[in-house]
């Protein structure tokens, strides 16, 4: 499968050792000369939902230069095979990109580079420095010093959004995607752009930094040493340090990247053949193997993963939705490793990317893509269709969140099967409609969703009467009342909620008992108040409970007649 | 003003993200809720780390630390910090 715009192509390949297969997309232009290819190296983390449609604007203008890219994911982490933590930075990761240089050279590429941001860009220089391969330039986007310094960084962010210290005694650091146990801490400390090297002496090396991270003098004599061309960017805040549906795509840092990779990289000679394969069989952990093909279904080509058994499916369809801050991955990753479990029991799953998410593009003429956005809901149906053309409503719907509200939706229009989310917001979320504002590209609009966020802090009880009203006028868009009905339809369903979304208005005393989110409250439906979770789940406690309750109750209600056997665990 | 609560206002200011002039707040305003993030919580960090060489231990590194200019000045204080270096 591929997608073309205009003359461009964009294909998902896994590429790599069989043992332990990479994924990737491949950005290739159709037409005009080719002037050889880069690999980009992502970020990790939560820096790596952020910076994807960067990257991916990035692949973009690469290929109308003629340069055919790769993005693809480290081992354990993204869609790469493996579960995180069963791989290290280094060497695995390092090797990672060396495997992702091989593939586009063993196609013929003359010229291969590398872009890495963050993270990536440490791993890359490394991987350069170290490799036999031979690789032409390397563009360190926004590098860290060292994996000491990101360590530190994204567990600071982690520790600043809690009270609680996130660093474990047994070395561990727990950040916002992941935990990173003492094994990866320790090969995380081994990352380091001091470090004196063999450096690739042929390797042109442009230096791109921002203020707020500067690198220390040692860093930057070596990259002087290395006659590195220096640029320095404002665009990395805007684009990394916001919720990922608000990231700004950092266009004249992409400009610029294009433009000297152009520069270094003159037509090839000879015309490559590279070779994809979208469909792949990946171990998971001891306990088996599963199949793993990506798609591009429904009018919209919405990217999906579908995963299923090596040999034949049992039971429904389980559609696995982001909210609009991740990508079809799902919150750090569970939603891949939910998957491929449920694979080895015998289900088949999809892991959607709506239009303007994750690995879907917005298509020409559309507008932006909205917070709860109509069209998705009908590209979700669509994809259901598509995988199950003789009886769409055998599915069941998973999601947190924003997803949650689409899983809501798009159940509804099915009839499905089932319903399993986590924190579903359950009324018009005004903070949020602040929030925008705020955010807003204009002065004027970010003049007044401040002072909107100031009125509704001093005046909770105006907007909470405004939210009540709501819910009485239009009680059809009521998504409790909406759960209740699917269940009274005949849909399953499963409600896991964090004590945190019953503090929409935390000053308001007595609220709780009117807005029907309180948990002593009786429900319709399943309902269940997980100890150690977050909205986001970005706690690793929280999250691994929801990963095993949701496991036992898909397994027992829809695959259990099928199979005795148990799902296996999260990691 | 001492010397570590200017710098620790200059920081702010480069780094804090702030909707409102620092110079409108006071030492025990409420820094989140004048708009900075805990991402700008992160780089107020770090700048006040390479002002004052210094490394936020465990113990201090919460939310509530970076509060306000008087707690920031307070965790100061406790990691034995007299003024900028």
């Amino acid at each position: 499968m591929e997608c073309v715009t205009t003359s461009i192509t964009e294909s998902p390949t896994w590429f790599g050792l069989p043992d332990h297969p990479l994924f990737g997309l491949l950005t290739t232009p159709t037409t005009g000369e080719r002037r050889g290819a880069v690999v980009i190296a992502p970020p990790v983390g939560y820096e790596a939902r952020n910076a994807k449609a960067a990257l991916r604007q990035l692949a973009l203008q690469l290929g109308r230069a003629g340069i055919t890219s790769l993005r693809f994911d480290y081992r354990g982490t993204g869609d790469s095979s493996g579960a995180f933590g069963s791989s290290l930075p280094t060497p695995d990761w390092v090797d990672d990109i060396g495997v992702s240089v091989d593939y586009l050279k063993s196609a013929g590429f003359e010229q291969v580079s590398i872009v890495g941001m963050r993270l990536g860009a440490t791993m890359a220089t490394l991987s350069a420095w170290r490799s036999n391969v031979g690789v032409h330039a390397v563009v360190l986007w926004d590098p860290c010093e060292s994996g000491r310094s990101y360590l530190r960084e994204v567990g600071a962010l982690s520790a600043l959004r809690r009270e609680v210290s996130n660093n474990g005694k047994d070395g561990s650091v727990e950040t916002t995607e992941y935990l990173f146990d003492a094994d990866m801490v320790a090969s995380l400390e081994q990352l380091n752009l001091k470090l004196n090297g063999d450096f690739e002496p042929n390797c042109r090396y442009l230096l791109i930094t921002r203020r707020s991270r500067p690198l220390s003098t040692a860093v930057l004599s070596t990259f002087e040493s290395l006659h590195a061309d220096f640029r320095l960017t404002d665009e990395q805040e805007a684009c990394l340090q916001v919720l990922p549906f608000y990231a700004q795509l950092p266009n004249a840092t992409i400009i610029q990247i294009t433009q000297w990779l152009s520069d270094q990289s003159p037509s090839q000679t000879l015309t490559p053949h590279l070779t994809t394969d979208s469909r792949a069989v990946l171990n998971v952990g001891s306990d088996g193997q599963v199949k793993e093909r990506a798609d591009c279904l429904g009018p919209h080509r919405n990217f999906v993963m579908i995963t299923e058994p090596v040999s034949g499916f049992i039971g429904p369809l389980l559609v696995m939705l982001q909210n609009v801050h991740e990508d079809h991955n799902g919150p750090s990753r569970m939603w891949v490793e939910l998957s491929r479990q449920c694979a080895l029991a015998g289900a088949r799953s999809a892991r959607i990317d709506v239009s303007g998410l994750g690995d879907s593009p917005r298509n020409e003429g559309m507008s932006p893509a909205q917070y709860l956005d109509a069209e998705w809901v009908r590209e979700v149906v669509d994809v259901c269709v598509s995988l199950e053309p003789s009886d769409p409503s055998n599915v069941v719907f998973l999601g947190l969140c924003s997803g949650a509200t689409l899983a809501i939706e798009a159940a509804w229009r099915l009839r499905a099967r089932g319903l399993c989310i986590i924190n579903p917001p359950l009324g018009i979320n005004v903070l949020h409609h602040v929030t925008q504002w705020q955010d807003s590209r204009t002065v004027t609009g970010r003049r007044w969703g401040r002072r909107l966020r100031r009125w509704y802090l001093a005046h909770p009880w105006i907007v909470v009467t405004l939210w009540e009203l709501f819910r009485t006028l239009r009680p059809s868009r009521w998504r409790a009342d909406v759960i209740a009905r699917l269940r009274s339809r005949g849909t399953d369903v499963l409600v896991l909620a964090s004590l945190d979304q019953f503090s929409g208005f935390p000053r308001v005393p007595f609220v709780r008992k009117l807005d029907g989110r309180h948990p002593d409250v009786e429900r319709d439906y399943p309902f269940e108040l997980v100890p150690d979770l977050d909205h986001g789940l970005t706690v690793a406690a929280g999250r691994d409970r929801v990963a095993e309750r949701f496991k036992r109750h898909l397994c027992s209600t829809f695959f259990m007649d099928a199979t005795n056997n148990e799902l296996g665990s999260h990691r | 003003m001492d010397s570590s609560v200017s710098a620790i206002r200059a920081i702010l200011a480069a780094y804090g993200q702030l909707m409102v002039d620092i110079k409108s707040l006071d030492d025990h305003d409420d820094l989140y809720e004048s708009g900075m993030s805990s991402h700008a919580s992160v780089n107020v960090m770090l700048a006040l780390e390479a002002e004052f060489d210094i490394e936020f231990s465990d113990a201090v590194l919460r939310r509530s630390t970076f509060r306000s200019v008087d707690s920031i000045h307070r965790a100061l204080l406790s990691l034995g910090v007299d003024g900028p270096t």
